[in-house]
């Protein structure tokens, strides 16, 4: 289960949603809504997640899933300001002598 | 969806009385409500989320300050004094900690999981920053679920989902020349407008950030600016600006810095050396978080990134007690496979530096959290935190947040109880509610409210920039600010969901005005404000809480003594004028005994 674009972290699977609406609680930012009364909620305002996890918790049915790997166009990592890559870089730095 | 031009009855605001309104619903906040019932108060607790999924209560790491009886609490007070430089009222401090055993008492009563050894106490260990002053782990969100069943059986009326746009004044101005009477607001659902109509107004709403950068998107400093517009002062806003670790390997949320070096992480450059030993061989990583992230930063510039977390030394009772708040908080990138095996990999760090006041600025409180303004109190973050000074230590703000809130119901509900009505002015809810609903009604804008918000999160620019304050760079921001700041008076919403971001917005834009002001009156640096432009301890001019209060001719900004000769601990020796730690940090001068 995951959101096929990862363009936003947060992804609800309507098929396993049973509409107990515990997540429109759930979520300080109020991603989900319902379109219409009487539907099924959905991630109306998926763009609004803050990637806190309270809704997948809170999901009785574990329909809800939430990504780390979905882009934050408000945060710049102090790393690609120095264009520096982490390809293998943590992997191998244990082959380096524990400094304690 | 709600929309206004379709539904013009939404402009028919509802009022409810009630002797004590709370806006916000964090520990600050809940806490306030529950002691205000308890004294027996009607009450009325608003939050634009869920009590118990909102704010940084919830999200926050779980540790608190925890004196327990028996405590000697002598040395506790001294090393906050000491370590927030003196730049606090005492009376406070001893307040603090007092209140706080009785706070820890309340969490274990209502059955929150609070870590604990083998033999059932609780597990303390020295809370970041500090030697003698104890911190403990707890589950905060369970905390908040606990908080939330209290209000309810105490007969507290939650109103949920509510965005407040305003505090009412008793004359109808802003600033007002009279007291705060209660706040309004709409309905998030439906779009109908409400208004609190109080006799006392307690706001918690947490404190002044940003979206985007920290993981609490709903904290944006509402609670400041409404209470800077009504006319209280604020102080010590420029120092609003903090430092946390929270991103891992460019793009995963830590969760807490200040748990993880609590029980053994390190911080380490490429090389493996564990850079704070220069700079703090007695707390390395533990030390205040401006002097960390200014070594992070020269690390960096040094050549000796990436920096790492290496949690290779944590205690078990770390790893036990994330697996516990994993499961109920709903993950922790650390146990999720998404990044190498931290119980054997350091991993890439880096600090943030933006707004995060975490107490540090905000409203001015006395011991009873009253503001400045009558009527009106503050509680938790949205206040300035007296007790702690210049250095809020792990477990600080959550324990300032629970007393002040507790405090601040007390007085209010006990004043509230011998005290009328203030009326109503005719047409204030009818303008209120213009200037809540109004932006549905614009024009299409250019902009929208998401794009307002990501030039907001853009102010800062890199941490290499971000630690400095000069006057040239502040006046860019300035003058960013007030461009931001107007196009939230033109922008429309296309919704209930984008017109709460739009108020965001319009409040973030409005405090980040004032704190960059701020900056710029200030012609020093010290301990988290820096300036290059003057990179000394001024303490001749300085050694003050620095206010600010809107006045109908405009900002006025104030020096307040801090009066050392009235408290017990006051041999504060005068501060020789030198560069401040970030000051000498980055010029690579710095010297350990020069600022302990």
């Amino acid at each position: 289960m995951s959101n096929e674009s990862n363009q936003y972290p947060v992804y609800l699977d309507s098929g396993m949603c049973t509409d107990c609406g515990k997540c429109l609680d759930a979520c300080p930012t109020g991603v989900f809504s319902r379109k219409e009364s009487g539907d099924k909620p959905t991630t109306l305002y998926a763009s609004d997640c803050h990637v806190c996890f309270l809704c997948v918790a809170d999901c009785p049915s574990g329909a809800i899933s939430v990504t780390w790997d979905a882009p934050n166009p408000r945060q710049q990592s102090v790393y690609d300001v120095l264009g520096m890559d982490f390809n293998n870089m943590s992997n191998s730095y244990t082959s380096q002598k524990d400094p304690s | 969806m709600a929309n206004i031009q379709q539904h013009p009855e939404m402009q028919t605001t509802e009022v409810e009385k009630t002797e004590v309104l709370v806006i916000g619903g964090g520990f600050a906040g809940t806490w306030a409500a529950l002691r205000a019932a308890e004294i027996g108060a009607k009450v009325i607790l608003v939050d634009k989320a869920y009590v118990s999924r909102s704010g940084a209560s919830t999200m926050s790491g779980g540790i608190t300050t925890c004196p327990l009886p028996g405590d000697d609490l002598e040395p506790w007070i001294e090393e906050f004094v000491v370590r927030g430089d003196y730049m606090c009222d005492q009376r406070w401090t001893r307040q603090l900690l007092e209140g706080q055993r009785d706070r820890v008492a309340d969490l274990a009563k209502w059955g929150v999981p609070i870590s604990r050894n083998e033999k059932g106490e609780i597990r303390r260990f020295s809370s970041r920053g500090m030697l003698a002053v104890k911190c403990m782990q707890y589950d905060p969100k369970l905390a908040m679920e606990a908080l939330r069943r209290q209000l309810i059986s105490h007969g507290v009326k939650i109103i949920d989902r509510h965005c407040i746009t305003e505090l009412l004044t008793s004359d109808g101005q802003y600033p007002t020349k009279g007291s705060v009477s209660g706040a309004f607001g709409f309905d998030i659902k439906t779009g109908q407008c409400k208004a609190f109509h109080a006799k006392r107004t307690i706001i918690a709403t947490g404190q002044i950030s940003m979206k985007g950068i920290h993981h609490v998107d709903n904290d944006t400093g509402d609670g400041v600016a409404m209470s800077w517009r009504a006319g209280a002062r604020l102080v010590d806003l420029e120092f609003s600006f903090g430092g946390t670790f929270v991103t891992l390997m460019k793009r995963y949320n830590l969760g807490s810095y200040n748990v993880a070096v609590a029980h053994g992480a390190r911080l380490i450059n490429r090389h493996g050396e564990r850079f704070m030993a220069r700079y703090d061989p007695v707390r390395f990583e533990r030390s205040e978080l401006s002097r960390v992230v200014a070594a992070f930063v020269k690390e960096l510039q040094n050549g000796n990134g990436p920096v790492f977390i290496d949690m290779r030394h944590c205690d078990d009772a770390y790893w036990t007690d994330l697996e516990s708040m994993a499961m109920t908080g709903g993950s922790t990138v650390l146990l999720s496979g998404k990044v190498p095996d931290p119980h054997v990999n350091p991993l890439p760090i880096e600090a943030t530096w933006g707004f995060w006041s975490g107490g540090r600025g905000g409203v001015e409180v006395d011991l009873s959290c009253k503001t400045t303004l009558n009527g009106l109190y503050a509680a938790g973050a949205t206040a300035k935190n007296p007790a702690t000074g210049t250095h809020a230590s792990a477990g600080a703000p959550t324990s300032f947040a629970m007393n002040s809130g507790y405090f601040a119901g007390e007085s209010a509900a006990h004043s509230a109880l011998v005290d009328t009505f203030q009326p109503l002015v005719n047409g204030l809810l009818e303008k209120l509610a213009f200037q809540a609903l109004s932006p549905m009604m614009r024009e299409t804008s250019q902009q929208t409210p998401d794009e307002l918000h990501n030039d907001l999160s853009k102010l800062g620019g890199s941490v290499f920039e971000a630690m400095d304050c000069h006057a040239t760079r502040v006046k860019t921001l300035l003058v960013r600010t007030k461009s931001i700041f107007e196009a939230t008076c033109v922008v429309k919403a296309n919704s209930l969901h984008e017109l709460i971001k739009l108020h965001e917005a319009r409040n973030i834009a409005e405090n980040a005005r004032l704190i960059y002001a701020s900056a710029t009156d200030r012609t020093e640096s010290r301990e988290q404000f820096y300036r290059s432009d003057y990179p000394d301890i001024d303490d001749d001019n300085w050694f003050c809480l620095h206010g600010v209060t809107r006045t109908a001719t405009g900002d006025i900004f104030e020096r307040i003594p801090i009066q050392l000769e009235s408290f017990s601990i006051k041999d504060r020796t005068k501060k020789p004028k030198r560069p401040s730690p970030i000051a000498s940090i980055f010029a690579g001068t710095y010297e350990p005994s020069h600022y302990e």
